[in-house]
């Protein structure tokens, strides 16, 4: 058996419609040709369109028709344009491509006439919404298109903190031990998490162990079902192949499961209603979804599960809701192998609290009753960047499932997740299978490089050791309390725009 | 050598010159546009009634000239100067006052288009821009230093003359131990690391030329020490690394201070990453290394593990540097960042560096920028405080940075604790930085500052950066000591851990 380092094959994979822009650049009628803002840019958003001459010689856009007389120079007529070049017949300027400029507004500072302008595009704003923001659609349409993780210069540029993921960071290490590198060094960080029941301890009574419920994935993420209204079998077929490829697994409506996978990356999902067309032979993995039934059914339909599939992985899907911290350490004690807590879309609980808090609370009612290290924890809704990863393995998860960011890397940007359900602004265009896979793969790479160097920083080797390790991150709402006590209130009548 | 040493630390207080710098190709971006309509009758009401000589005639003639947006500032002139607003003097409803779009198009929350602008102005004539027509004080990061106000004792509509000014000190002991040379900087600020690849020479060599003008320092980062820096050794900061790209025993003896470089801000625990496009055959041998490759420099040392380890670390700096050399530490700020700097001390340094999560200057991962460690407004109280219970606070001198923007960033700092302050950014934006942020693209930055391309590196002359730096330096300074006055304060020592003298406002205010 040859020894084989965990890797995820990315390549650039991009898809024509999904491209976002911040600013445009606007070129004004009275643009004189020159192409002075070709040299200008550096990046490419000025150039000709050779098939878009001027009306010969005259300056002034049109289409011209004279395809023939491409290599002719002839003068200008009129001796009051100023430009040198104007009397040269250069094919005209294309409108500008967007999507290269990165505001540097060299070709506004350049343009000898004053026609390019600059403003911010209107359009920027209506991807995404108010919780999947445009900038963090960007950045997961960069992950998708590149593999890459986003760099970029001159510091931070974003508010200071917020709610939930935005009101955490995490700690470094200054100095690290010895055995340790950090994200450039010789040692492997390993990314690789647990799916399933594992033991506590060995048995050493004689008796023959069974072998542990668990199966091992490459990285902390798995795919989610879309949200409703979204059930397309399209998308299926790509988040199961890309699980394949990465070595994770995809949740999928049950009555669609293809059994045709030999070693199934699909965990199938049953409810209440389609819970008899569950199949009886044991399908490796297997998730109840618990949300639309009543907290006191549970019970009963799990220890039916128990015995209907005794060797099956079974994980319970589950609303988020601090509340059913104790419920779930009766589940873990009745046998469950793994818990899916499942957030709204905009990453909270029904009544409004957010996933990271409520993820705690659910993991140290757990590591309480002694029981937190033996099960699995999934948490799904509202990740929508890399950084949400960490931080909420940090809080407690064991793995993430991932829905809507999904959506968006296949260049889906146009939604809503507004009162917990999605709503999609037009038809849902899914791109071709291999390229759609590809995407799916370099986000999933992205997000695990990105995963790395939160590790490396940190001095760790291992994604599982910090797991529910709070002590690693630093929340907003703490460092503020201590920060504030330090000053004086100020008084009612006073100023705060002079100071 | 030590005769020079000697010489320069004791005279402070120039007076550089300031003088007026535009850049060659950047039309100021006004904040407003204003327009007339086609009732304009010429009449000229409105050139009698702008102070800020927006409206002029066409010389010669009784026509309006092209309106100067530039000086405009904006509607809230009608609550602010109500007999002077144009568009209210109008007889004939002619002119109009609208935001410039490309004004918004500039900018983000940390570095608002407004901040801009007025540092770019400051580059520009080496003084404040005209009050009312940025908000130059905050941004709109809604957090930080932005929420922070200082509770001035004298009154809004006081100004201070420029005697009052004169007689505030804003100069910064740098060594408080008993061993090294003692040095005073003339202004509570140094410019921070930024590599010979990371930027280019002209930037280098502009930093090292305003420091040397203002008695201050320029740090190298860690990519060699250029030949042509060496007239300005006295005012360099020789940083070392991991790398140790271009570390060499008598660049080190050259310095008066030597930094270490155990983390950075923007990239805490991440080490150093110099991409391969901007590693040219130049760059490439100043680091003697292969060129186009990509350059690491890795985190962490691994030649220090423990106090006693650094403490190794800081002997061998002087051991090099000779007996007078200061040694800073620069660490980033993880939760036990007090912890980390009371280390610092006993190993020895004189200058303890926080490098806050959010500055930064070159290219980062966004994740590491965004999430990594703690912002520096947290730390600087933390660290303050710990080494004041410790005893040690007045042996050792604190400076903060990442996110330090202008002279109000810098006096909160020194309120919550620190010493003195490192800026960077600021001294980029002066050179005419946009905050494109594509520090990182194959060729890098187009206005030739974090380049090494040849054809980008031309627009930046060394002696226009020189004094488009020397330009904001002065302005800072007068903002700064203005920021003194107005507390009631005579020096800046004075102001070192007054936090009571500030308020920190809620998000929603």
């Amino acid at each position: 058996m040859s020894y084989k380092r965990y890797h995820i094959e990315t390549k650039t994979a991009p898809l024509e419609n999904a491209q976002i822009f911040k600013t445009i650049v606007n070129r004004a009628d009275f643009c004189i040709n020159c192409g002075i803002c070709q040299t200008a840019c550096p990046y490419d958003v000025h150039e000709r369109n050779p098939d878009y001459r001027s009306i010969k010689g005259s300056g002034v856009r049109g289409q011209g028709s004279e395809k023939e007389n491409t290599s002719s120079f002839v003068p200008h007529p009129s001796p009051l344009t100023p430009h040198p070049f104007s009397w040269i017949d250069l094919p005209q300027m294309a409108s500008p491509k967007n999507a290269n400029c990165t505001t540097c507004f060299h070709c506004v500072n350049e343009c000898p006439v004053g026609a390019l302008s600059l403003a911010a595009n209107p359009d920027y704003k209506t991807h995404g919404d108010d919780y999947y923001q445009t900038q963090k659609v960007e950045a997961i349409l960069f992950e998708a298109k590149t593999g890459r993780v986003p760099v970029s210069g001159a510091g931070y540029r974003g508010p200071f903190a917020g709610k939930g993921f935005d009101g955490i960071w995490t700690d470094m290490s200054e100095i690290v031990r010895p055995t340790r590198d950090g994200i450039h060094g010789r040692e492997w960080i390993s990314t690789a998490v647990y799916l399933g029941r594992r033991p506590k301890r060995l048995a050493l009574n004689g008796k023959t162990q069974a072998a542990p419920r668990c199966r091992e994935l490459g990285v902390p993420i798995i795919f989610n079902q879309a949200p409703p209204p979204v059930n397309d079998p399209e998308l299926t077929a790509i988040l199961l192949e890309a699980a394949q490829a990465v070595g994770t697994l995809a949740i999928v409506e049950g009555t669609s499961w293809p059994a045709g996978w030999a070693s199934p990356p699909a965990i199938p999902s049953f409810n209440e209603k389609t819970w008899l067309r569950a199949p009886e032979t044991n399908p490796g993995l297997l998730e109840l979804d618990f949300c639309d039934i009543y907290p006191e059914d549970w019970l009963g339909l799990l220890k039916e599960a128990k015995t209907r599939w005794p060797q099956t992985i079974i994980i319970i899907k589950v609303p988020l809701d601090p509340k059913l911290a104790y419920s779930l350490v009766r589940f873990a004690e009745e046998g469950v192998d793994a818990i899916h807590l499942a957030a709204t879309p905009q990453g909270t609980t029904k009544e409004g609290e957010h996933l990271t808090s409520t993820v705690k609370t659910i993991d140290e009612t757990l590591v309480d009753h002694g029981i937190r290290d033996e099960i699995s924890i999934i948490v799904s809704g509202g990740i929508a960047a890399a950084d949400h990863l960490p931080k909420l393995i940090l809080c407690g998860a064991d793995m993430v499932a991932i829905d809507v960011a999904c959506l968006i890397a296949l260049g889906i940007t146009k939604f809503s997740t507004e009162r917990g359900a999605l709503k999609l602004q037009g038809p849902l265009m899914i791109p071709p299978k291999t390229l759609g896979v590809q995407r799916i793969k370099n986000l999933v790479g992205s997000w695990r490089d990105q995963l790395l160097e939160i590790l490396g920083a940190m001095g760790m080797r291992d994604v599982v050791r910090i797991t529910g390790d709070t002590g690693r991150m630093m929340l907003h709402e703490d460092l503020d309390k201590e920060f504030r006590a330090l000053f004086p209130k100020p008084p009612n009548n006073w100023d705060p725009t002079y100071g | 050598m030590d005769n020079l040493r000697q010489s320069t630390a004791t005279t402070h207080n120039p007076q550089p010159t300031t003088s007026h710098a535009p850049h060659h190709a950047w039309k100021k971006i006004s904040k407003w546009r204003v327009g007339y309509t086609n009732n304009c009758i010429d009449c000229g009401l409105c050139v009698l009634a702008c102070p800020y000589g927006v409206h002029q005639r066409l010389p010669g003639t009784l026509k309006m000239a092209a309106p100067k947006n530039s000086g405009c500032i904006g509607p809230q002139c009608e609550s602010i100067l109500p007999d002077n607003y144009c568009v209210k003097q109008c007889p004939y409803d002619a002119i109009t006052v609208t935001p410039n779009e490309e004004f918004e198009a500039l900018g983000d929350p940390r570095y608002t288009p407004d901040l801009l602008a007025s540092l770019w102005h400051m580059a520009e004539y080496g003084e404040a821009p005209p009050e009312h027509l940025y908000e130059r004080r905050i941004g709109k990061s809604g957090g930080g230093f932005d929420l922070m106000r200082f509770n001035f004792k004298r009154l809004r509509n006081e100004r201070p003359t420029s005697r009052d000014l004169d007689n505030i000190s804003i100069s910064l002991d740098l060594n408080r131990r008993a061993y090294g040379s003692k040095i005073k900087i003339s202004v509570p600020w140094y410019g921070g690391g930024m590599s010979y690849g990371s930027v280019s020479l002209s930037v280098m060599l502009a930093r090292a030329m305003a420091a040397k003008a203002w008695n201050t320092f320029t740090s190298t980062g860690e990519g060699g020490y250029p030949k042509e820096l060496t007239p300005y050794k006295d005012y360099i900061i020789t940083q070392i690394a991991t790398g140790m790209f271009g570390v060499r025993e008598e660049t080190a003896g050259w310095a008066k201070i030597i930094e270490i470089k155990y983390a950075q801000g923007a990239k805490p625990g991440l080490g150093g990453h110099l991409l391969s496009d901007k590693n040219t055959p130049d760059v490439a041998r100043m680091r003697e290394a292969v060129p186009y490759t990509s350059l690491f420099s890795p985190f962490p040392f691994h030649s220090v593990y423990s106090v006693e380890d650094h403490k190794k670390h800081v002997d061998w700096m002087m051991t090099m540097g000779g007996s007078k050399i200061l040694v800073s530490a620069k660490v980033s700020t993880p939760t036990d960042v007090d912890m980390v700097a009371v280390g610092c001390y006993y190993g020895g340094v004189h200058i303890i560096h926080l490098d806050g999560s959010y500055g930064g200057t070159g290219a980062a991962p966004d994740i590491a920028k965004k999430n990594i460690a703690m912002p520096i407004e947290y730390a600087i109280p933390k660290v303050h405080r710990f080494l004041n219970e410790e005893g040690i606070r007045d042996e050792i001198t604190l400076i903060a940075s990442g996110g330090i923007r202008n002279a109000w960033d810098m006096a909160k700092a020194i309120a919550l604790g620190a010493d003195g302050c490192v800026i960077g950014t600021t001294d980029i934006v002066a050179v005419n930085c946009t905050r494109c942020g594509n520090c990182e693209k194959g060729r890098g930055c187009q206005h030739g500052i974090a380049s090494t391309d040849p054809e980008f590196t031309e627009q930046i002359s060394p002696e226009w950066g020189a004094q488009r730096i020397i330009n904001l330096y002065n302005a800072l300074s007068l903002d700064l000591k203005e920021i003194l006055w107005r507390l009631g304060l005579n020096s800046i020592q004075e102001l070192r851990g007054r936090h009571d003298l500030l308020y920190y406002l809620n998000d929603h205010q």
